[in-house]
């Protein structure tokens, strides 16, 4: 955020237009207080973050022990949220389940930023060729349904967690390359960039020091929509048995095994079906909150 | 006026496709649901036993098994056996394909020849291979002659695989995958992949009166819970369903009638003894004492499975598992073991698993976590059915969660799987002792003289583990109270539904 506003410096950019705005991070911390939804999609985030980092610690049982005895306790009682058929702790398991969701979905949009922004920085800055052959690379992944491409790449690579991130990274690439592609165009042509070079600058200092803070806000906001669409990728994946193995808990694989036991045990679906929801739209409110508040137009 | 008659026509194109259509030929209509669709129909050469459940009602084989799992005529009204060598079918007569022409020695001659030619590639082939001639003294009778005496060859002839086909309709076709030539009490009317398959009655069954319904629908829905929601809806008068929660949803149904009965298919758990640590008998002996197969039985199948040795426990031929030392869980002796074979710490390992239902993957869950107890931690290799097979054809594993064809005689289940040259010994297990019970059991055609040799072999099979022999699921269906009459077969066969009746 100081990024798009250290843009502004160096003459007329799009995130420096009208008068001139408060800079300290105070403000910033006002206006993100002001907008009605951001807080409460940083407060779900910080929250889900802190039970990802310390769930080993806190979780009441071993996620791996089975209790045959007490499988299919309903929530309650010594289980918060009941138990499985194997007589697991369905408490803990969603609770450790956040660590995979989380990883999986902060590596793979980690991934997708690094590949699709450069991609997209190179096409949209030295235009010609590697535009039209870089953009066509990334409309044939975007051609095909997100999680078929994610299915299929599982499929070559095999079940592994360091799978999935590549897997649901490359699922999200075009994204950020044409984010990153629409907003190099934005300010490529623009008096600063062209006075960078009038006095010597090469491009990669350009790319590097003027045009990267200025397609900082919306990727910014790309990635916190992302981040939600990955952690439902994750879910899905683990859903059709092709992400996180057994005995690793994961929302998805739990939601796969809850839905066999809806009639006699509907906790075990209801549960990480719920953690799903909260992330996502935890997410969700915050990549809407991130938008308004870094969108120049609607200062 | 002109125009009110202008709006009568209008009402009557209207109102004409609501009215009802006039039914097809009156008669009772049976829906089963099934959660596979098949890939063929040619009984000499499929596999699945969803394929199996169709070929029940579309043919019939020399002699089938009773819900006792006792062999009973079935195209052969009786046989004798002149010398162990020599075994004599005497044909129904009269009995006529669905084509309409008459089933005689000479289609059966064709089925087994069939099913012996090396080229069909026929999994039936092994049950048979020791007929080395086949001649057909009369139009209803076969003469069948054997290398040396087999014990099982009446179990073998009633496999699905035996069933006799027509050999002018095969000689039409080429093969049966998609064509019905058989004698059954059903014949195919209408198949839409993935979707239905519906049977009609067979006028000319050669079991007179049957079956009692005039069409058989059979749906497939690949979900066993839609299933179950199917039959509390009234869409279907019956399903297959094997998965433990959906059993016990629908058994909390009082209107609904849930029978089971104890399976002869076999949960096992598969070890590459070709593959370190797996080499060493010590170690897969330790494995078998580490596992609590009950508790396996009662989280992975929810309590419907019986624990079981290599032989099939509900067959007569089983011991009782009481007489296995490594049946009582004892991590004790199970470590013991494992520091013998220079283990004592334990060692890591893959287990191959599917989420489909022979793949077992809830199985595989509670058996990683009991083997963390000596030391052994094991991964899950979660694959995709295509990929699991390929495995498994492969023999690419170390150890693998499977689920195999049981059958009611000792010998067609384990020859093949655990004899060194069986067709299906992909745990590459060679054991020259016992091989030699094997083969002394198939020969012995009195079950007096075979009972201590396969009481010796399944003791031995304990000891030596090329796999852990776990239990024997039940089968299970799920029917409307107003179903009278149906017997269900430990082996799954469906083909007893022709004596079944509604009472709507």
């Amino acid at each position: 955020m100081p990024g798009s506003i250290r843009a502004s410096d160096t003459g007329r950019t799009p995130a420096a237009a009208g008068p001139r705005l408060g800079t300290g991070w105070r403000w910033w911390a006002r206006r993100f207080l002001r907008n009605r939804v951001a807080p409460i999609g940083f407060v779900i985030i910080f929250a889900s973050v802190v039970v990802a980092v310390t769930a080993p610690a806190i979780v009441p049982y071993d996620v791996r022990a089975m209790s045959p005895q007490d499988a299919l306790t309903p929530p309650g009682g010594r289980y918060f949220f009941g138990t499985d058929e194997f007589g697991r702790d369905v408490f803990s398991r969603v609770l450790l389940g956040s660590r995979v969701s989380l990883v999986v979905a902060l590596f793979s949009v980690l991934t997708a930023v690094a590949l699709g922004t450069s991609v997209g920085l190179a096409a949209g800055y030295y235009g010609g060729w590697w535009d039209s052959v870089s953009m066509r690379a990334m409309d044939i992944i975007f051609a095909f349904p997100a999680i078929l491409l994610a299915i299929a790449i599982m499929a070559v690579l095999g079940t592994s967690l360091f799978n999935l991130v590549i897997a649901i990274g490359i699922v999200y690439t075009p994204q950020f390359a044409r984010v990153a592609r629409a907003a190099v165009m934005g300010v490529r042509s623009l008096e600063f960039i062209d006075a960078a070079r009038a006095l010597g600058m090469g491009n990669a200092r350009i790319i590097g020091r003027h045009v990267v803070p200025n397609v900082m806000a919306p990727m910014i906001v790309q990635i916190s929509l992302s981040l939600s669409l990955a952690i439902l990728s994750e879910s899905a994946l683990s859903f059709l048995g092709l992400g996180t193995r057994p005995p690793t808990p994961s929302w998805g694989n739990m939601l796969s095994d809850g839905r066999q036991l809806l009639e006699l045990a509907p906790w075990n679906a209801v549960f990480p079906g719920l953690a799903i929801m909260i992330v996502v739209l935890g997410f969700n409110l915050l990549g809407d909150g991130l938008r308004d508040l870094l969108d120049p137009r609607l200062r | 006026m002109k125009g009110r008659w202008w709006l009568l026509l209008v009402v009557v194109a209207l109102a004409l496709p609501v009215m009802p259509v006039r039914a097809g030929p009156a008669g009772v209509t049976f829906t089963i649901g099934v959660d596979q669709e098949v890939v063929g129909l040619d009984p000499n050469l499929v596999t699945a036993f969803s394929s199996f459940r169709r070929i029940d009602f579309l043919y019939n084989k020399l002699v089938r098994y009773n819900d006792k799992l006792e062999i009973e005529p079935d195209l052969a009204e009786s046989w004798e056996f002149p010398d162990p060598r020599t075994a004599i079918f005497r044909l129904r007569r009269g009995v006529k394909f669905h084509s309409g022409a008459e089933m005689t020695s000479e289609d059966v001659k064709f089925t087994l020849e069939r099913v012996l030619d090396p080229a069909t590639r026929a999994p039936g082939r092994s049950f048979i291979d020791v007929i080395k001639e086949i001649d057909t003294p009369d139009r209803f009778t076969v003469r069948v002659k054997m290398t040396f005496p087999l014990a099982s060859l009446l179990s073998g002839l009633a496999s699905a695989n035996l069933s006799i086909v027509e050999k002018a309709a095969v000689q039409r076709h080429g093969n049966l995958q998609r064509n019905v030539a058989g004698t059954g009490p059903f014949m195919l009317a209408e198949w839409v992949p993935d979707n239905f398959m519906r049977l009609v009655k067979n006028p000319n069954y050669f079991r007179r009166g049957l079956p009692n319904f005039d069409t058989l629908i059979i749906r497939v829905i690949p979900d066993q819970a839609s299933l179950l929601a199917g039959v509390r809806t009234r869409a279907l008068d019956m399903a297959t369903i094997n998965q433990g929660p959906v059993i016990a949803a629908a058994k909390r149904e009082a209107a609904l009638n849930v029978i089971q009965k104890a399976g002869i298919n076999l949960r096992i758990f598969a070890f590459n003894t070709s593959r370190p640590p797996f080499t060493d008998a010590r170690v897969r002996y330790a494995f078998s004492f580490a596992i609590d197969r009950q508790a396996i039985v009662n989280t992975a199948e929810f309590g419907f499975a019986t624990v079981s040795g290599p032989i099939s426990a509900p067959t007569p031929w089983a011991l009782p598992t009481t007489r296995f030392p490594s049946y009582t869980q004892n991590i004790a002796r199970a470590r013991a073991l494992l520091a013998e074979a220079g283990h004592p710490a334990g060692f890591a390992t893959r287990i191959v698993t599917s989420p489909t239902y022979e793949g077992g993957i809830a199985v595989a869950q509670v058996i990683q976590e009991q083997l963390r107890a000596i030391g052994v931690s094991a991964t899950l290799e979660t694959l995709e059915w295509g990929t699991y097979i390929n495995r498994w054809v492969a023999r690419d594993f170390d150890t693998m969660i499977e689920l195999r064809g049981g059958d009611p005689d000792p010998d067609r289940f384990l020859y093949r799987t655990f004899h060194s040259t069986g067709g299906v010994n992909n745990f590459l297990f060679k054991d020259a002792a016992i091989d030699r019970l094997l083969e002394r059991g198939r020969v012995n055609l009195e079950a007096d003289a075979r009972r201590p040799i396969y009481d010796e072999l399944q003791r031995a099979l304990i000891e030596a583990a090329p796999a852990l022999f776990l239990y024997v699921p039940m089968e299970t269906q799920i029917l409307q109270a107003y179903v009278r009459g149906f017997k269900i077969i430990g082996n799954g066969a469906l083909y007893l539904l022709e004596g079944a009746t509604v009472e709507r």
